[in-house]
């Protein structure tokens, strides 16, 4: 499972930022370069073009707004924007009035259960989903950055500004908590 | 709120690259930048640095003018009369 999502860097990025940091302008090529994996990233947990849209547009701006604060930490700058990215999701899932559908692949859920020892009937995939959308949104996203976005725990350590090791107890501990209700459901 | 729904087919439904090109302009990005950027500006006393600036400036000319304004008196509370080096009064000049 080892993605490129934020290894992926731009050339000359440092520089980009520095100058970017003097004048907005000059924010262009990390927008160009950038826009579309967010705007996948998004599209992913929300289905809907226009909203996808909005959100990518307020990441963005969060960005540029408060590129000034950025500090190269030795992770790509594509890390920020997917964890700006990341809050801003959950902000639309705790804001909107409609239930939104996050789609994932059969091959995805797969891998879950297997990691959580769940078997692969239908029923039971059915179930596993039933109670992640039951999970505590910080706890459900550290599931699908690393099952359904297909992030490695480095990757998934620069978007929550922790290190590795750290993201990898985290994901762990999640899998435990959904291990735990899918327990509480079977009984 | 969400809920997850499993995707059976072997196909990953994702956005078109011209579905993406149709919603990315930078220009578009950058007057919306610009809007937020002039509508959200700090007033002046909300800065810290320009609250301390003004603060001791306003000090400043409250000292100024409270040592301009003092008279000086002699012991029994009587004004003192200013002179110049040739002994001659400078009040009234």
């Amino acid at each position: 499972m080892e993605g490129s999502k934020s290894s992926n860097r731009l050339p000359n990025e440092k520089v980009l930022i520095a100058a970017a940091k003097v004048n907005p302008a000059r924010f262009a090529p990390l927008y160009e370069f950038y826009y579309k994996p967010i705007f996948i990233f998004i599209f992913k947990k929300v289905r809907d073009e226009f909203t996808a849209e909005d959100i990518a547009s307020k990441v963005f701006l969060k960005a540029l707004l408060n590129i000034k604060k950025y500090q190269d930490r030795g992770w790509p700058f594509s890390s920020w924007l997917y964890r700006i990215a990341s809050n801003e999701v959950n902000m639309h899932y705790r804001n909107s009035k409609k239930m939104t559908t996050v789609e994932i692949m059969e091959t995805d859920v797969i891998t879950l259960m297997d990691e959580i020892k769940e078997g692969n009937e239908v029923n039971r995939q059915e179930l596993v989903i039933k109670c992640l959308a039951e999970l505590p949104l910080p706890v459900s996203q550290l599931i699908e950055l690393r099952f359904f976005d297909r992030m490695s725990f480095r990757e998934i350590g620069e978007v929550l500004g922790v290190t590795e090791g750290n993201a990898k107890i985290r994901v762990y501990r999640a899998l435990d908590k959904l291990k735990k209700v899918v327990g509480g459901h079977a009984t | 709120m969400k809920q997850y729904k499993i995707n059976r087919s072997k196909v990953e439904n994702l956005p078109s690259d011209e579905m993406i090109a149709k919603h990315k302009s930078f220009n578009g990005f950058q007057a919306r930048y610009k809007d937020v950027v002039k509508r959200n500006k700090i007033p002046l006393y909300k800065n810290k640095k320009m609250f301390l600036f003004l603060l001791l400036v306003g000090l400043i000319a409250y000292l100024v003018a409270t040592e301009w304004g003092e008279e000086e008196v002699d012991a029994d509370g009587n004004p003192i009369e200013q002179t110049d080096e040739t002994g001659h009064s400078t009040q009234g000049k």
